[in-house]
């Protein structure tokens, strides 16, 4: 039944949601482990400061890593009939990375001043899975957002962390665009916020008098494990507390000096992270990476997104008192295929590159660079070399402060990737890359080089 | 407490349309559930003159479209093939996006609405040459020259079989299946300038294929049809979606044998639908209210209860940029999900704002259901007379208590008896279904 349950889930968009049957629904999540970690996030404001703050980007249809952070002396990359060939990024356009083989696509501006001019920005080469190898879009987003391949985990992995860190805390786990599912736990719910300055109940003035007194006292005996109208109590409840917290964050000019989409749901996360809300967790998301046609242009133009929104995010953060806190996970649910298809784009692949960018990052590249001659591809995909749940260990012994939240969230001990370990970055840049040459990789880097897919 | 069949008769208006009415409470209770069930089942079909949907194709086109839709959910003569064609495009997915116009999604939902009681074998096979499915899972790109896998993954994935036996758990196909799938699905390629689709033969992989066990000979696209739809999951799939739609939980393993053996290798839709709901699992108390509804739900059930119509303004933004669901734009192949995550801060709170809407358009509306309520009730009658108006049949003490306490908060007039109804709106029974 777990898989059926984990099928229907996937089907459902998300893959975490609760869904009406109660058998199926967050009562029936693994029981919470233990963890030196003991409801460290206080549930209501201000967060203490040097508390570390994530907010993920989402990159959600794939993201083309190959083309973001490009190795132009790859001799597989400008290959018309193996590699990127026709989508590739022409050199002189690349931005180069100092003391690196790689630059970035030239719609990364800023990111490539901050890597000249900041120590904190790292990128992680390799990130993927190969336990299940999976390339429909449903069920890696399902993996990547439980990080746990049992079929039977219902919680996203940072809802996990906020059930040991923030249980219950209305404020723990911030959405910044729809429910993202990485948040979802079994007694945290998760907190939605598309617009901090319109964060209020309007009610018509002619029937307001007791309005929404009488509204809110619907939800007392609400319950989150509970049947479904209790759940829907609940939430109720959880509005109202949530409501009278946020809207007092509002800062309009961010939405104004921030660029929209992407950069808007951003805005709103520097607003609540300025006020202090208590959430360590935010989830932003920007779809659109599932470049099978047209790339050039759409993938150029999502990065540039990308690029505009984390320079807002960035400068309003740096110049707080949370500088030193904040950091920025960029993801996808993998890196596409190493050969452009007919349309000018390509298809899904596997390995990926994810950024980190911020508050005590130790800037430069981690991880290794997969193996890209065709022989070693897998369906014309990258071979992981690192597993994406080391990437979130990372971030959560980040978060945690200890070692011990990390294994317990992810059922097992993951390798720290070292990216918080607070090494010094030379001025004008990080050190030399750490990593090897392609020609002398170990063969395989983790996972199987074949060509037969094990998709399930 | 309302009683058991006023219970049920509200349950099968939320399941098999969307929403009841005080009205049809009390009709329904004087026939009985099962004769309002057969009555549901057995309505003729709305034909697309009865839908009356825009045929413009300009900027405001989509909007008006979208809100015709949502008015026919509420008001349409067959509710259930509202509910059933709502079902089927939260299922066989087609999106406007940068390819996908909206001509072609249009034309993709009303293939859908026009018999979603059929065969699910055939509709497929239609919508599959269609102009919205061929450009939103890449169809018209898929050659022989250069095969892309897309459709042929989600068509077995996603709109057939899922990624295993829903018993035995055997994966139902492999890499090398789509692979092969999509090879036969070659060969349509899209007159850009006027956005039809065209067979191509030199487009088409002629070869022999092998796909899902068997060698398939010159297969196109029958063969696969044929193919998926003779596969030990065909049977199993979209019935079992079906039931978790319409019932709200999960049938055991009897129960999708039984359903099963209704759908059959031509996919019968309404064979499967009428099996179901006479299933007592479809009228049981642990059915009944265990689904949060989705903000489509909400606006037509309390558009339903209020009389209020959604053609009238375009809430476009409301239901794309704040709710999170809007008709046109699914958030990927897989559609709209189900669950608890619809149960949010942002929903609420949008939801609270653009049902004051809907309550001023009734406030001032002569006879409508304010109105009615004013005179109908006292302030201590008016918590049951406005959730019964609302489609809900039992309210919990803290729910019954809130009303009262905000029907008797102030003198009893028109403004009283909107803000009693936009309260019931607000219910947590009212956000289940």
């Amino acid at each position: 039944m777990d898989l059926d349950r984990r099928a229907f889930l996937r089907r459902c968009g998300v893959m975490l949601v609760a869904t009406a049957a109660g058998k199926i629904g967050l009562d029936v999540f693994t029981p919470l482990g233990q963890s030196a970690l003991a409801a460290s996030l206080p549930s209501s404001g201000p967060l203490p400061f040097g508390t570390p703050i994530l907010v993920i980007i989402d990159l959600q249809g794939g993201n083309d890593a190959v083309n973001m952070l490009i190795n132009p002396n790859d001799p597989w990359y400008y290959d018309v009939a193996h590699g990127h060939g026709n989508i590739s990024i022409k050199q002189s356009a690349i931005l180069p990375l100092n003391g690196t083989p790689y630059g970035l696509h030239p719609s990364l501006a800023w990111l490539a001043s901050r890597w000249a001019n900041n120590g904190d920005l790292a990128f992680v080469l390799g990130s993927g899975e190969n336990v299940k190898h999976e390339f429909s879009h449903f069920s890696a987003s399902y993996f990547r957002s439980v990080a746990d391949f049992s079929g039977s985990e219902g919680r996203g992995w940072l809802g996990r962390y906020n059930d040991l860190a923030g249980p219950g805390s209305p404020f723990a786990s911030v959405s910044l665009n729809g429910v993202q599912p990485s948040l979802i736990g079994a007694v945290t719910p998760v907190l939605t916020v598309a617009d901090v300055a319109s964060f209020s109940f309007n009610v018509d003035y002619r029937w307001r008098n007791g309005f929404l007194g009488a509204w809110q006292s619907m939800g007392s005996g609400g319950s989150v494990n509970g049947s479904m109208p209790a759940a829907a109590a609940q939430n109720i409840a959880d509005s109202f507390a949530t409501q009278a917290s946020v809207s007092k964050a509002a800062n309009p000019s961010y939405n104004s000096s921030f660029p929209t989409g992407l950069g808007r749901q951003l805005a709103q996360a520097a607003m609540l992270i300025m006020a202090g809300i208590p959430s360590q967790t935010y989830v932003a998301q920007l779809g659109g990476f599932d470049t099978h046609g047209s790339e050039s242009w759409m993938h150029g133009d999502l990065l540039k997104q990308l690029d505009a929104a984390l320079k807002a995010f960035v400068g309003v953060i740096n110049a707080g008192p949370r500088a030193n806190d904040v950091f920025v996970l960029v993801t996808s649910e993998f890196g596409r295929q190493q050969t452009a298809n007919a349309s000018a784009g390509c298809d899904h692949g596997q390995a990926g590159v994810n950024i980190l960018l911020g508050g005590g990052v130790s800037g430069g590249m981690y991880g290794q660079a997969p193996l890209t001659d065709p022989a070693h591809r897998l369906n014309d995909a990258l071979v992981p070399t690192v597993d994406f749940r080391s990437v979130y260990a990372t971030v959560l012994n980040r978060l945690a402060g200890d070692t011990n939240t990390s294994a317990v969230v992810l059922g097992q001990p993951f390798a720290d990737l070292n990216v918080f370990s607070g090494h010094q970055v030379p001025a004008g840049g990080p050190p030399p890359t750490t990593v090897p040459p392609p020609s002398t990789m170990a063969s395989g880097g983790g996972g199987t080089t074949t060509t037969t897919l094990a998709r399930k | 407490m309302g009683t058991v069949v006023e219970r049920q008769v509200a349950h099968i208006w939320k399941r098999l349309g969307f929403g009841a009415n005080g009205t049809d409470i009390d009709n329904g209770v004087a026939a009985g559930p099962q004769a309002l069930t057969n009555d549901l089942l057995s309505r003729p079909l709305t034909t697309p003159t009865d839908w009356n949907f825009t045929t413009a194709t300009d900027w405001t086109a989509q909007g008006k479209f979208v809100g015709q839709q949502l008015r026919l959910m509420g008001f349409a003569g067959n509710p259930l093939q509202e509910r059933l064609a709502w079902i089927l495009q939260g299922l066989i997915v087609v999106g406007i996006d940068g390819t996908v116009y909206f001509p072609d999604a249009r034309d993709h939902v009303l293939r859908l609405r026009g018999n979603p009681f059929g065969s699910y074998k055939q509709l497929l096979t239609d919508v599959t040459t269609m102009t919205g499915m061929m450009k939103y899972l890449s169809g018209y790109q898929n050659s022989k020259q250069h095969p892309n896998q897309n459709y042929a993954r989600e068509l077995m994935e996603l709109f057939t079989l899922g990624i295993t036996h829903p018993t035995t758990g055997t994966q139902n196909y492999t890499e090398t299946d789509v692979g092969e799938v999509a090879r036969a699905l070659t060969g349509y390629a899209l007159n850009w300038s006027n956005g039809t689709i065209f067979f191509n033969s030199s487009l088409f992989d002629s070869g022999a294929k092998t796909f899902l066990g068997q060698s398939r000979g010159n297969a196109g696209i029958p063969e696969v049809m044929n193919a998926v739809a003779t596969h030990p999951s065909w049977a199993y799939y979209v019935p079992r979606r079906l039931y978790r739609e319409l019932v709200g939980l999960e049938p055991d393993a009897a129960t999708l044998g039984q359903l099963a053996g209704a759908y059959g290798p031509t996919g019968d839709v309404r064979a499967v639908v009428s099996a179901i709901v006479n299933l007592p699992a479809f009228l049981s108390d642990p059915a009944i209210g265990c689904r949060a509804k989705t903000p489509v739900e909400l606006m037509v059930s309390a558009a339903k209860a209020l009389r209020f119509d959604l053609s009238a303004v375009d809430y476009t933004w409301q239901m794309r940029d704040l709710l999170g669901q809007y008709p046109f734009l699914p958030p990927n192949v897989s559609g709209w999900p189900a669950g608890k995550r619809w149960l949010n801060t942002g929903v609420a709170m949008t939801w609270c704002g653009m049902l004051q809407d809907f309550i001023a358009g009734s406030r001032n509306a002569t006879g409508g259901v304010v109105q009615q309520l004013l005179t109908s009730a006292s302030p201590a009658t008016a918590p049951a007379a406005a959730a019964r108006m609302c489609g809900i049949t039992d309210l919990s003490p803290a729910t019954a208590s809130a009303l009262s306490s905000y029907a008797s908060g102030a003198a009893w007039n028109v403004d009283r008896a909107a803000g009693t109804l936009a309260l019931v709106l607000l219910s947590p029974e009212f956000f289940v279904t």
